[in-house]
Parts: structure tokens; C-alpha cells; sequence
């Protein structure tokens, strides 16, 4: 916002420049007149000769002028700003339960020695609260679930409390982005079941409703238990009294606190600033009721566009895109980056990946960047920075991550400026008492440094962590977590550590010979003569690469079909991709672990027998 | 042969069986067992049993946690020639306390509760009665490219061969 200062900033050197420039020409008319009128030489000292005044009130002249046109135009820019900012404002305001507005923290303060329930409240349901929860979790996720089992697990009868906004049981998350959109059950919507990689079947909820002990039974239940409060927001912390306020005044003490509320979908501005008629056609995905949404919107509509090109775009692209395959649903993805992953993956795998995405379906919109949307004749019309139009009927803005660390104003905690979330150290902790995991935590990693991660294990480590912490085991991040994702039945990967595409990388596939697309092979050049040549040397054999595929064939020496990736720090490997390769995570574990500078690679890559199934 | 080339800051090796065939001259630090800072399995190097393993699922800490590590702890630390001979009363109450939850506990592995927690669970494949909706994770023997496990939270990488996570 305009102040003051940063308005005088800007008029000061538009004032002085336009001063000096008054007063070169006041001098250049001032030298002329010098050498006009050589005869009076001391006529120039004052302002007495008539030219001079009047170029001096020319000056001055000049100079108002410039004076009253910038601040008009500061004053047009401020009014305009206001008005922009007001309008923001009043989106957020009126965007249903998807961002908190600025107004309660600051009103909760005030509110707080108020202690009675303002006017305005309707008579509250007569839910009981627990008034003191031994261990209180703020945040019903997968990093709160995990330190509530941490903790029962360690503390014999501990009482947990968990305080989730969502009105669900604590859940995982991966799922909504793959399996249950892969499911053969139609009902699948409802019961939110799907197959692990094993065949069993399992809901998404980490445990049934009969696993929990009611909030009203925590404190009497013998044997203590995992109470959740759920549709409860915490809008107020109060560190030296240990307590907390949630949204309908009610405050709750504890002993040992756990902040894990994870973070909100970001969106773009363009979005955010097109109007209703889009903005209700936008989804931001990250809960269940997200899921259910977008899973209707896949068989109302015809065309969805997906922007973003990380991990969960890119699965959302993969999933509607073999949805489309039974149905005429149209699915494009576009994102600033020049391939699939591009942030993560090094630029040969990124394009390796998108071309297997766009065998998976979707229309791939690279280096695009988003400029304008609208709602136009029924459609939703993207602009995009190089004048391509997209028109399409629903968007899925898959953008990033914004933690949410609105607690740190009340609580006094701070949050770290370079990844967001709130700072803690090696142990997770905040403050006495307090700690943070999941999403919304920036943790110190004894290995590869501060740094804030987003991913369903990471949840999980840490939210384990900072159960066994709160229950006084004092240990430090130390088992690295890893992170996975599957982009149609040609790419999954396994992948550990700092997988960030701007670091120099080693990547060591396996040379594919003719045994590895026996399916192409045999379909392509007749069963008998492809199985005589699979004895044959190691040499790449021309025959398998000329076999054309249904999607445009690679070139054999360039087929990444299973590999190990490094990724280096100053000579360190800090991360690793296991490429269609399974199994193999503990060997990775311990070289990110050791932090060793190793001369050859590929002797490490050895490690991983990548050539065995 | 082997065949490398790279693309600008990345460096791409591609390499066949025999390539690989050689042992790896690689280093890596030996481990040190009694890491304070390592995940644990189920025993610790005290003797003790931790209770926080992923190997137990949600065991220790459901409704039923208490009986569970009562009658668990008492088999562990029997020394009678039957192991755990002494500890009927203790099972028993914890297949009571189980029956209450059929939700949680299956009624068919009930049985398996019982016998399960006799036999050690350092075993990678323990049986550990697998609560249906336990988020207890599975081993991950990703053949094909699907995740490795809903919850992968992570064991000791002493018994389990895969990472993510030790037996349910």
C-alpha cells in the first residue's frame, strides 16, 4: 500500500529531475544571455536584468507545474490502488471457507478479554469441548495423525486432542490424485476405497470413526485415546498461557502443542481477479470435497484445463486423461515450464515424461503463461502470453502450496522468509512446547540444510518426529523421506532427498537390448525371429528401434526406461530418482545419508542393480 | 560398452547387464548400531521394546493399545520354556478389549492377534493382525509402477529389503 513516504520517494526525484531540468535551461538561457549581453557582466549575479526574472518565474512556474501533475497522478494511483485493494478484499471475503480473511486475527485479540460470546453468535450447539488437552494437535492431517500415534505409542494414556476445519476424519492424501480416480467402483465417490499396489483394499481415512474416543469421553476414557474436533478452526495462540482460541471463542489449553495446518492450493491472480462466472469454474485442489467436485465436473463438462506442471498436475492430467479415453472429455495441461516435471526432472527426462503424458491423453501446452481469463459465449478463455487462446469449460489451477501460518502473528513464532512455513529446528521445534510438521514446517536438516517439504512421507517422518519429540525424545530429522508418483503405466519413480532440476544431474539407465520391449518386439516382427535375436549381443540392436509404436518410437540409445538419477551439491549427491526401479530406497537412504563426494557414479549406481526386476 | 554423453549441466550414462556386473568399488560408511539418531526396529538396542514401530501398525496406540502392549511386553521379557506361557490373562484381556472393535480388529484375525504377537515380529512379513483400515504399511515390492504404500512411514532399514515400510 501507498504511504506517505513511498509517495514522496516517488515525487522527490520526478521534482528534482524536472527542478534540474528548469534550471539547465534557466542556466542555458542565463549563459546565452551572458553572451548576448557582454557588456553588463555584473547584470547576471541578480535577478535584477528583466530576462532572468522572467526565465526565474518561468522556474518557478515549471516547477508547480510538474509539482501539482505529480501529485495528481500519485493521488489517481493511489485511489486506484485502494480500490484494487478493496476489491481483493472483498473476493477473499466472499470466497466460500477457501481462505481465512485477515478480519478475526486481528479482531480475536480484542475479542479475547471480551471472553463472552459476542452478540452476533448464534446460540451455540451444545457440543462439549475438553477445556485442557494434555497434547493438542492443530491440524487433522496426515503429519497430526502420525505424532497422535507417535504419541499414544510412547505415553501410555495420552490424551490427544486434534483440531481439523475440515469436517473430515484425518486422511491420506496421494490418493485423490491417483488411485481413486484409476478405481473400477462406481461408488467410488462415496466410499473413497481404493486397491493398494497389493490388491487389498483400503478407505483413504487412516482409521474408522470407532478408532477415535469422542471429544467429550478424552478426559474421563481410561486409557486415553485420539479425540478430533472436526469443522473447528484455531484463530488464536496464546504462547504464555498455553491455550488456544478456536473460531467460536472457545479456548482449550494444552501441555505440548503441534501445529500441522498444512497449507491452502495457491491460484493465480488472473484467476482470482476474472470474476464469478470463473472463478466458480476453477477448482483448487487439495481435499476430498475437491475430489468429489472435479470428479462430477470430469462427466458434466467437455473440456478441463489443467495449469500447473508439477507432480500434481501432472497426476490430475494423467488421471483425466485416461478418463477421456472412455468419454469425449477434452484434457489440457499447460505450464510455464518446457516439459512435464520440469522443476524436478533434468530437461531430457522433463520431455521424455511429456511425451508420455501426452500418450496418456492430454493436450500439453509448454512455456505457456497465463496473461488473461475470461468468460466468454459460454466458455472459459484462457489467454496466454503469446497471443495462443485456450478455450475451455473448467479450470484446475494446480500452482503450489501456500502454507499456512496464520497462527504465527498471535503466537509469536516466526516464519521463514526464503520457503514460507514456520521456522523450527532440527528437532522441529518452534518453542517449548511447540512444534510443527508436515507442510507448514521449515526444519533444519542436518544433511542437506534448511529447507521445507511437501510430500505424503515427509508427513509422515515428521509428523512421527515431532510425536516422539513431544513426548521427550529429543531427536533430530534424521531418516530422510522420500516422495513417489506414477504418470501412466510407463513412468513411476521413487525419489529422495533435493530432487531440484537446476542442479547438475547423473543420470545412469539401463541400455535398453532387445529383451526389454519384448511386447512392441513380438507384436511388431513376428514372435519367432524376435526371440532368436534376444540371445544376441549387448550391442543396441538397430532392429528394435526401427519397430514403429503406436506412440512415436525413441530412438533405442535414448529410451529411459529405468534408471538412477543424482542429483549433486557441490559434488555431493543430495538426491536421487529411482527410475522405474523399485526396491531400492534404503541404498539411496544411505548415500544421501553418508554425504559422501564419490569420483564415479556409476560405481554407485552399481548399488542399485538397476538391470534386476 | 557402456555410452555417455551429456546435455549441458546433466550427464547421461547409459550402461548394459555386463556393465554393471562388477562389484562397485563405491564406498559407503559403515552404520553405527546404536545410532541415537536412527529409526529403530521393534527391539531396541536396550532390549526394550519400541512401540513406535511402523512394524505394529497402530497396535500399540488404538483403543486397545494398552492391553496390547501389556500382554506383548509380558511375552517378550517370559523366560518360562513356553514363551509367554504366563501371559494368557494378558492376551485374554486384549482379545476382549479387540472384540469391542470389530471395526478395527477383524474378527477373523482375532485368532491371528493372539498368535501373532507370540512369535517374534522382527520377522519383515510379521503377522500382525492387519487391521483392515490400518494405515499399517505394507511391504513395497513395486514390480509394477504403482506407489509403494498409502502411508509409507518408514522402518529401520535393518530387516525390511524395502523401504518404505515394514510389515503389517
Amino acid at each position: 500500500m501507498w504511504t506517505c513516504k513511498n509517495l514522496w520517494k516517488k515525487l522527490a526525484p520526478l521534482a528534482r529531475s524536472s527542478s534540474t531540468l528548469c534550471r539547465q535551461n534557466a542556466r542555458g538561457v542565463l549563459l546565452n544571455n551572458e553572451r548576448r549581453l557582454p557588456l553588463v557582466p555584473q547584470a547576471h549575479m541578480s535577478s535584477g536584468t528583466p530576462g532572468s526574472r522572467g526565465d526565474n518565474n518561468l522556474y518557478y512556474l515549471l516547477v508547480g507545474a510538474t509539482c501539482v501533475g505529480g501529485g495528481f497522478y500519485a493521488y489517481r494511483t493511489i485511489k486506484g490502488d485502494k480500490e484494487r485493494y478493496q476489491e481483493r478484499i472483498n473476493e477473499i471475503a466472499s470466497r466460500p471457507n477457501k481462505v481465512v480473511p485477515e478480519q478475526p486475527i486481528t479482531e480475536a485479540p480484542a475479542a479475547e478479554p471480551a471472553t463472552v460470546a459476542p452478540a452476533e453468535v448464534p446460540a451455540p450447539t451444545p457440543v462439549e469441548f475438553p477445556s485442557h488437552a494434555p497434547y493438542l494437535l492443530i491440524g487433522g492431517g496426515t503429519a497430526s495423525f502420525a505424532a497422535a500415534r507417535s504419541i499414544r505409542a510412547r505415553d501410555p494414556g495420552a490424551r490427544v486432542l486434534i483440531i481439523t476445519d475440515e469436517p473430515d476424519l484425518p486422511y491420506m492424501r496421494p490418493p485423490l490424485s491417483k488411485e481413486l480416480w484409476f478405481s473400477d467402483d462406481p461408488s467410488v465417490v462415496d466410499t473413497l476405497r481404493f486397491k493398494q499396489w497389493n490388491g487389498k483394499e483400503r478407505s483413504i481415512y487412516f482409521q474408522p470413526p470407532s478408532f477415535y474416543v469422542s471429544p467429550q469421553d478424552l478426559e474421563k476414557v481410561e486409557n486415553g485415546g485420539v479425540a478430533v474436533l472436526t469443522g473447528k478452526k484455531v484463530v488464536h495462540m496464546d504462547v504464555r498461557g498455553n491455550k488456544v482460541t478456536l473460531s467460536d471463542d472457545t479456548e482449550i489449553s494444552y501441555d505440548k502443542c503441534l501445529i500441522a495446518t498444512g497449507g491452502i492450493p495457491r491460484n493465480l491472480q488472473v484467476i482470482e481477479r476474472a470474476g464469478e462466472e470463473v472463478t466458480k469454474r476453477t477448482t483448487l485442489f487439495r481435499k476430498v470435497e475437491d475430489f468429489k467436485a472435479l470428479d462430477k465436473v470430469s462427466r458434466d463438462t467437455k473440456s478441463i484445463t489443467i495449469i500447473g506442471g508439477g507432480f500434481l498436475g501432472s497426476e490430475l492430467a494423467c488421471a483425466l486423461g485416461r478418463r477421456s479415453a472412455d468419454s469425449d472429455l477434452e484434457v489440457i495441461q499447460m505450464f510455464p515450464e518446457k516439459g512435464n516435471m520440469g522443476k524436478v526432472l533434468p530437461e531430457y527426462l522433463s520431455n521424455w515424461t511429456t511425451a508420455k503424458v501426452k500418450s496418456e491423453g492430454v493436450a500439453v501446452i509448454t512455456e505457456a503463461l497465463v496473461k488473461a481469463v475470461s468468460f466468454k459465449d459460454g466458455k472459459v478463455e484462457i489467454k496466454l502470453k503469446d497471443g495462443r487462446v485456450v478455450k475451455t469449460d473448467h479450470i484446475v489451477a494446480a500452482v503450489g502450496l501456500e502454507p499456512s501460518v496464520e497462527l504465527a502473528k498471535s503466537a509469536g513464532l516466526e516464519v521463514d522468509s526464503d520457503f514460507g512455513g514456520f521456522r523450527v529446528n532440527a528437532e522441529l521445534q518452534a518453542r517449548s512446547n511447540i512444534w510443527v510438521a508436515g507442510d507448514a514446517a521449515c526444519f533444519y536438516d542436518i544433511r542437506l540444510g534448511r529447507r521445507r517439504v511437501e510430500h505424503h512421507d515427509h508427513a509422515v517422518v515428521s509428523g512421527r518426529l515431532a510425536g516422539e519429540n513431544m513426548t521427550g525424545a529429543n531427536k533430530p530429522y534424521w531418516h530422510q523421506s522420500m516422495f513417489w508418483s506414477d504418470l501412466g503405466p510407463d513412468v513411476g519413480y521413487e525419489a529422495i532427498g533435493i530432487v531440484d532440476s537446476s542442479l547438475p544431474t547423473v543420470g545412469v539407465f539401463a541400455k535398453a537390448t532387445a529383451k526389454d520391449t519384448p511386447k512392441a518386439a513380438t507384436e511388431k516382427s513376428g514372435t519367432g525371429i524376435r526371440s532368436e535375436s534376444e540371445t544376441e549381443g549387448t550391442a543396441s540392436s538397430p532392429v528394435a528401434s526401427s519397430t514403429p509404436e503406436p506412440p512415436p518410437v525413441l530412438e533405442q540409445k535414448d529410451n529411459y526406461g529405468k534408471g538412477v538419477i543424482f542429483y549433486l551439491r557441490d559434488k555431493v549427491v543430495v538426491g536421487i530418482i529411482l527410475w522405474n526401479v523399485f526396491n531400492r530406497m534404503p541404498v539411496a537412504r544411505k548415500i544421501i545419508k553418508d554425504g559422501e563426494e564419490h569420483a564415479d557414479l556409476n560405481e554407485v549406481a552399481k548399488l542399485f542393480n538397476i538391470h534386476d526386476d | 560398452m557402456s555410452y555417455c554423453k551429456q546435455e549441458g549441466k546433466d550427464r547421461i550414462i547409459f550402461v548394459t547387464k555386463e556393465d554393471h556386473e562388477a562389484p562397485s568399488n563405491a564406498e559407503l560408511i559403515a552404520d553405527d548400531p546404536n545410532d541415537p539418531y536412527e529409526d529403530q526396529g521393534l527391539i531396541l538396542p536396550s532390549g526394550e521394546i519400541n512401540w513406535n514401530c511402523p512394524c505394529l501398525g497402530g497396535m500399540a496406540s488404538g483403543p486397545c493399545g494398552t492391553q496390547f502392549k501389556e500382554a506383548f511386553s509380558c511375552f517378550h521379557y517370559s523366560n518360562e520354556e513356553v514363551k509367554g506361557s504366563e501371559c494368557i490373562d494378558n492376551f485374554r484381556a486384549m482379545q476382549e478389549c479387540m472384540q469391542k472393535y470389530p471395526e478395527l480388529y477383524p474378527q477373523e484375525d482375532e485368532n491371528e492377534g493372539a498368535d501373532a504377537a507370540a512369535p517374534p515380529l522382527v520377522d519383515s512379513t510379521a503377522p500382525v493382525p492387519t487391521e483392515d483400515s490400518s494405515p499399517a504399511s505394507v511391504p513395497s515390492s513395486n514390480s509394477t509402477p504403482s506407489p509403494p504404500t498409502p502411508e509409507s512411514a518408514p522402518s529401520s532399514d535393518k530387516t525390511p529389503p524395502t523401504d518404505s515400510q515394514a510389515a503389517s
